[in-house]
C-alpha cells in the first residue's frame, strides 16, 4: 500500500501515549500589559531616543543653570549682547565670540575686553543666556506638567461621572461640555490671562481651563465602552460595589489612553505658554520661559540670531520629543494594534 | 438629518451667548480702564467720555444694549481708534487674513494629502520616512518658530522677500507657508493612517481580486474612503490656523485681524476685544458646524441612513 | 478528467516580528473541471493562506514563497508578472470572501462595483456592463436588479451583500471560483440561502471550486472532494464518502467526531484536544502526533508520505504503513465506516480490508 520504498523497523511503529502537558505548550512568555508595553515600546527607536533627550532636557533644566557661573537674572549693562563662546571651539572657528556690530563682523569679546565666557551668549541685559535657557526650560515645563495634570484629573472625573453614571446625569453634563467645546480655547486663554495677574499661576489656570474638555471626552468615551462588557457585568452580577469596579475594573482599562493623552497635552500646554509669552501675555521679566526667550531673541533677530536659536531650539526638540513619545506609547498600549 | 441640524444650530446659538455674556463680564472685571491715554482728563471731561461711551449706566443695563446691539451686528465702538465702528474695523482687516488663511489651508492640505498617500502606498520606504519626518516636524513645531526661522532665512538673509509689511500678494507668500506648516502635517499624518487602514481592508482586497492594478486601487478604492474622514479635522485645522495667524501676522506685519487682536489687546481696547473674540468664535463654531453637516452629506454611508447620532 | 489547477509541493512563510511563521508546508491538489473541491481546517490550518496564494493576493512585504508551483492554464501564476496576473484575477480566477459586511466598498454604488471587472476585462461599453451587471443582480437572485445599481453597500442585508460579491465574482464567467468561507458570517437560514444558490449557478455555468470551510455540514452539501489541511499540510483528501465514511487520519476522525450528530445518541460532543501546532516552530513528523490518540513513535520522527488508499483517496498517516498496528477508530467513526463498501468495518459484507 505504501508509496514509499523505504523500509522501517516494526519498533518504530509502536504506539505510544503522549503527554497531554506537551501538547499545551504554551510557547509565548505570559507578559503583563505594562510588560508587553514595555517590550513594545523598546522597539520604537524614535520613541526610545525621544525619552533619551527629554530625560537630559530634563535634567539639564535642573542643572544647567548651576553648571556656569553666572546667575540668570544677574544684568551687567556692560557684557550686553555677546555672542556664544565656548572654550574650546574657539579655535575651531565657531562658537568663538565673533558677531556683527553694525555691519561688520567683529570679536564682541576682544572689543569690549572681556576674558570670561558665555556659552551661548549673554541678551540685551547682559543676563547669561546659557543659564537662563535652562531656568526658562526649567519653568516651561512646570508648566506644561502642572496643567496636564490637572486636565487629567479634571478630565477623568468629569468623563468619568459623566459616562458611569449616564442617563440624566451624563446628558446634562454632556450638553455642558458641548456648549464649552464651541468656544475656541485660545480665546478664553487669553481673557482668562488679561483679568488675572499675568504669572505662571494664571497661565497654568488659563491653560488648564480648556484643556480638560477634550480629556473628559475621552474618558467618558471609554468608561462608556468598558462598563457594559462582559467582565464589568460579571462582576457587578457578584456583587461588586460601584468603587470597586471603578478602581479594579475600569480605571486600569482607561489607564493607557489617559497616559497617552497626557503625552500630548504636555506639548500643548508647552505650546500655549510659548504662544502667550511670544505675543506678550505671558511671563514679565525677569522671570524667563522658553516663550519670552524666544519673544526676547526675535527683537533681535537681525543682529544676535543666536538669542533666538537656542530656545526655539529647545522648544522645537521637546515638542518633537513629546509628540514622537507619545504616538510610540499610543502604538504600544493601544490593544486594537495588538497582532 | 435636519432635526440634527437645528439641534446643532441651537447649540451653536448657546456656545456663542455663552462667549458674548463671558467676554462682556471679563472685560468689566478687567484692571486697567482703557481711557488711560485721557487720564489727564479733568473730572468734566472724563464724566463727558464716560457717557459716551454709556460706561456710566449700571453693569445690566449695559450687558442689555451690548446684547441688543450684538444681534444687530454691532460690535460698538472702537476706544483706540477714535469713533471707528468694530464691525468695519474688522471687516477691514478681514481681507488680509482670509488670503493667508485661505492660501495656507487649501495648498496646505492638498500637499498633507500628497505625503500622506505616498507615505502609505509606499510604506516602509525612504518615501514614508521623508513625509512622517515632515509631519512630525509640522506637528511640534509651532507656527511662530517656524514663521521667525523663514523670516530670518528668506528675508533676513536671502533678501527675496521684504521683511514685513503687506506690499501685495508676495507679502503673503512667507506667513502663508508658515501657516501652512500645520495643515500639512495633520493631513498628512490622518491620511498616512487612514490609507493604511483602507489598504488593508476586505473591498481593496476583493478589488485587487476583481485584477484592479495599483493606480486603480490607490485612486478609484482607497482615495475616496481616506479622504472622507478628514473634513473632520478641518475644524481643529481652522482653529490652529487662527491661532497661528495672531503671532504670524504680528511676525510678518500683516496688517489683519490677528495683528489687531494682539494690538487690542496691549491697549485694553475693550470693544475690539470683544468684538474680535465675538467673531473668531462663530468663525470656529460655523466651521465645526459645516464640516459636520458635509461630513453627513459626503459619505453615503451617514447621508443614507439618516444621520442621526 | 481535465486539471483545471495544479498546486505543487507549494511551500511558503511569512516574516513576523517574532520570526518565520511556515504556514504552508508543502500542499500538493489539484481542482478537475467542473469539479468542487472543499478544503477543510481549523483555523490558523492554513486553507485560506493556500487559496490567496493562488491569487497570489498575499502581502508581498511579508510572504516568501519558498517551494512550488502552482499550474493554471498552462502557467505557473508563481513566477508570472504581476501584470499578467492582475489580467487572470476577476476573469479566469475569481473569488469570495467571508464576510459580505466589508467587502464591498462602502463608498462605491453596487452598479459601478460589478461593472468593473466586466469593463476591464471583457471590454464591454458602458452600456452593455450595465446591462450584463443587472442581469448578473438577477443570476444570483437580487429583487430590483435595477434600483439596486444606484444603491450603496450599506442599505442591503448581509445575505444580500454576499450575492452581490457573488455576483461580481461570475462576472466574467471564470474557471475556478475559490470561495472563502462564504457563508460563515451569515446567519444559519441565509447560509443554507446561499448555499443553495451555489450549487445552482455551479449547475448553471460549469466552473470548478475551491470551496474553503471549517463546517463539516457544509462540506457534505455542497462538495465533490474533500481535502482535509492541518498545520499547514493536506493530511487527506479524498471524494465527499471517502472522507465522511472511510476516514483514515487521526485528525479526520476527530473533526469527524466533533461534529454534531443526531443519530448517534452521545449525549457528549467530542472536542480534539490541545491546540494547532505553533507554525514558528512546526513540529517534526506528523504535526498533529502531539494531539493524536494513536501516536506512534514514528509520528515524532519523520513526516508521513501520502498513502493512497484508493485511485482518488490519500491520507498522509503512518497508521496506513503495513508495519503500523492495526488500531480501532473512535467508535462513531466505526459506526461510519460500516456504511461504506470497501471499508474494514463494512457490515454487509463483513469483510473490509485491512
Amino acid at each position: 500500500m505504501s508509496d514509499s520504498t523505504k523500509q522501517y523497523t516494526k519498533e518504530r511503529f509502536e504506539q505510544i501515549t503522549i503527554d497531554r502537558d506537551q501538547a499545551e505548550v504554551i510557547e509565548k512568555p505570559s507578559l503583563s500589559f505594562w510588560q508587553d508595553a514595555w517590550f513594545r515600546i523598546r522597539k520604537n527607536k524614535a520613541a526610545i531616543v525621544s525619552l533619551f533627550i527629554l530625560v537630559f532636557i530634563i535634567f539639564m533644566a535642573f542643572a544647567g543653570p548651576f553648571m556656569v557661573e553666572h546667575d540668570p537674572d544677574e544684568v551687567n549693562v556692560t557684557h550686553a549682547n555677546l555672542p556664544p563662546k565656548v572654550p574650546g571651539f574657539e579655535k575651531l572657528g565657531i562658537l568663538d565670540g565673533e558677531g556683527k556690530l553694525g555691519s561688520k563682523v567683529v570679536n564682541l569679546y576682544e572689543v569690549k575686553k572681556i576674558d570670561e565666557y558665555y556659552w551661548f551668549g549673554t541678551d540685551s541685559l547682559g543676563r547669561d543666556l546659557f543659564s537662563r535657557l535652562w531656568k526658562g526650560t526649567q519653568i516651561s515645563l512646570l508648566i506644561a506638567f502642572v496643567a496636564a495634570v490637572i486636565d487629567v484629573f479634571i478630565g477623568v472625573i468629569y468623563g468619568g461621572i459623566s459616562g458611569y453614571y449616564g442617563g440624566r446625569v451624563d446628558d446634562i453634563m454632556q450638553r455642558i461640555v458641548e456648549v464649552l467645546i464651541g468656544i475656541p480655547s485660545l480665546v478664553i486663554v487669553i481673557l482668562m490671562i488679561m483679568i488675572m495677574e499675568a504669572g505662571i499661576i494664571s497661565i497654568i489656570l488659563a491653560i488648564a481651563l480648556t484643556g480638560w474638555i477634550g480629556m473628559s471626552r475621552i474618558v467618558r468615551g471609554q468608561v462608556l465602552q468598558y462598563k457594559n462588557q462582559e467582565f464589568v457585568l460579571a462582576s457587578r452580577t457578584l456583587g461588586a460595589s460601584n468603587s470597586r469596579i471603578i478602581k479594579k475594573h475600569l480605571l486600569p482599562n482607561i489607564m493607557s489612553i489617559v497616559i497617552i493623552n497626557m503625552m500630548f497635552t504636555i506639548p500643548t500646554a508647552i505650546f500655549f505658554e510659548a504662544f502667550l509669552s511670544f505675543i506678550g501675555m505671558g511671563l514679565q521679566s525677569p522671570a524667563a520661559s522658553l516663550g519670552t526667550l524666544i519673544n526676547d531673541g526675535y527683537k533681535f533677530i537681525e543682529y544676535q540670531p543666536h538669542m533666538l536659536f537656542f530656545p526655539a531650539f529647545i522648544l522645537s526638540i521637546l515638542m518633537i520629543a513629546f509628540n514622537l513619545i507619545g504616538d510610540g506609547l499610543r502604538d504600544a498600549l493601544d490593544p486594537k494594534m495588538k497582532d | 438629518m435636519a432635526k440634527y441640524i437645528v439641534k446643532r444650530i441651537a447649540y451653536m446659538f448657546m456656545s456663542l451667548f455663552i462667549i458674548a455674556t463671558a467676554t462682556f463680564f471679563l472685560m468689566k472685571m478687567l484692571p486697567g480702564s482703557p481711557l488711560q491715554s485721557a487720564a489727564k482728563l479733568s473730572p468734566e471731561q472724563r464724566a463727558v467720555v464716560y457717557e459716551k461711551y454709556g460706561l456710566n449706566d449700571p453693569l445690566p443695563t449695559q450687558y442689555v444694549k451690548y446684547m441688543g446691539n450684538l444681534l444687530q451686528g454691532d460690535f460698538g465702538t472702537s476706544f483706540q481708534f477714535k469713533n471707528a465702528d468694530v464691525m468695519t474695523l474688522i471687516l477691514k482687516k478681514l481681507e488680509y487674513s482670509m488670503i493667508l488663511g485661505t492660501q495656507a489651508l487649501i495648498v496646505g492640505t492638498i500637499i498633507g494629502i500628497v505625503l500622506g498617500m505616498i507615505a502609505a502606498l509606499k510604506q516602509n520606504t525612504i518615501w514614508d520616512y521623508g513625509s512622517t519626518i515632515i509631519a512630525i516636524l509640522g506637528i511640534s513645531i509651532p507656527s511662530f518658530v517656524f514663521a521667525v526661522l523663514l523670516q530670518y532665512v528668506f528675508a533676513v538673509n536671502l533678501e527675496w522677500f521684504d521683511v514685513g509689511l503687506w506690499k501685495g500678494w508676495k507679502s503673503s507668500v512667507l506667513p502663508s507657508i508658515a501657516l501652512a506648516i500645520g495643515p500639512v502635517a495633520i493631513a498628512a499624518r490622518f491620511i498616512r493612517t487612514e490609507m493604511i487602514e483602507v489598504l488593508s481592508s476586505d473591498y481593496i482586497l476583493l478589488a485587487k481580486a476583481k485584477g484592479a492594478n495599483g493606480f486603480e486601487i490607490a485612486f478609484k478604492h482607497a482615495l475616496r474612503n481616506a479622504l472622507i474622514p478628514l473634513i473632520t479635522v478641518l475644524g481643529p485645522v481652522a482653529a490652529g490656523l487662527l491661532t497661528g495667524s495672531l503671532v504670524v501676522e504680528q511676525i510678518f506685519a500683516i496688517p489683519g485681524i490677528g495683528e489687531q487682536f494682539v494690538k487690542s489687546i496691549s491697549s485694553n481696547d475693550f470693544s475690539v476685544i470683544m468684538g474680535t473674540t465675538i467673531f473668531f468664535s462663530v468663525f470656529l463654531i460655523v466651521i465645526i458646524l459645516i464640516v459636520d453637516i458635509l461630513y453627513g452629506v459626503i459619505d453615503p454611508r451617514i447621508r443614507l441612513s439618516g444621520g442621526d447620532k | 478528467m481535465e486539471k483545471i489547477l495544479e498546486v505543487k509541493d507549494l511551500e511558503l512563510s511569512f516574516d513576523t516580528f517574532a520570526g518565520e511563521v511556515k504556514a504552508i508546508r508543502g500542499v500538493n491538489f489539484d481542482v478537475l473541471k467542473g469539479e468542487t473541491l472543499a478544503i477543510v481546517g481549523e483555523s490558523g490550518s492554513g486553507k485560506s493562506v493556500t487559496t490567496k496564494s493562488i491569487m497570489r493576493l498575499l502581502p508581498d512585504s511579508s510572504t516568501r514563497y519558498k517551494n512550488g508551483a502552482i499550474n493554471f492554464d498552462g502557467k505557473n501564476l508563481l513566477s508570472i508578472s504581476e501584470k499578467e496576473m492582475q489580467k487572470i484575477r476577476g476573469k479566469d480566477i475569481s473569488m469570495i470572501f467571508q464576510d459580505p459586511m466589508t467587502s464591498l466598498n462602502p463608498t462605491m454604488t453596487i452598479g459601478k462595483q460589478i461593472m468593473e471587472p466586466l469593463l476591464k476585462h471583457r471590454g464591454l461599453s458602458k452600456k452593455e456592463a450595465r446591462t450584463n451587471a443587472i442581469e448578473l443582480l438577477t443570476l444570483v437572485g437580487m429583487p430590483e436588479p435595477e434600483a439596486r445599481m444606484k444603491e450603496y453597500p450599506h442599505q442591503q442585508s448581509g445575505g444580500q451583500r454576499q450575492r452581490i460579491v457573488i455576483a461580481i465574482a461570475l462576472a466574467c464567467n471564470p474557471k475556478l471560483l475559490i470561495a472563502d468561507e462564504p457563508t460563515t458570517a451569515l446567519d444559519v437560514t441565509i447560509q443554507a440561502q446561499i448555499l443553495e444558490l451555489m450549487k445552482d449557478l455551479q449547475k448553471k455555468i460549469s466552473t470548478s471550486i475551491i470551496f474553503i470551510t471549517h463546517d463539516l455540514g457544509v462540506v457534505a452539501n455542497v462538495a465533490d472532494r474533500v481535502a482535509v489541511m492541518y498545520g499547514g499540510q493536506i493530511v487527506e483528501v479524498g471524494t465527499v464518502d471517502e472522507i465522511f465514511y472511510n476516514p483514515q487520519h487521526p485528525y479526520t476522525w476527530g473533526l469527524l467526531s466533533s461534529m454534531p450528530s443526531l443519530d448517534l445518541g452521545e449525549d457528549k460532543l467530542y472536542a480534539i484536544p490541545g491546540t494547532p501546532p505553533d507554525l514558528l516552530n512546526p513540529p517534526i513528523g506528523d504535526a498533529f502526533a502531539l494531539r493524536s490518540e494513536y501516536a506512534l513513535a514514528i509520528d515524532l520522527e519523520e513526516r508521513p508520505p501520502l498513502f493512497q488508499v484508493s485511485d482518488t483517496h490519500y491520507a498522509a498517516t503512518w497508521l496506513l504503513h503495513p508495519e503500523a498496528p492495526v488500531v480501532t477508530p473512535p467508535p462513531a467513526i466505526v459506526e461510519r465506516m460500516k456504511k461504506f463498501p470497501g471499508s474494514r468495518y463494512y457490515e454487509e459484507k463483513h469483510g473490509g480490508e485491512s
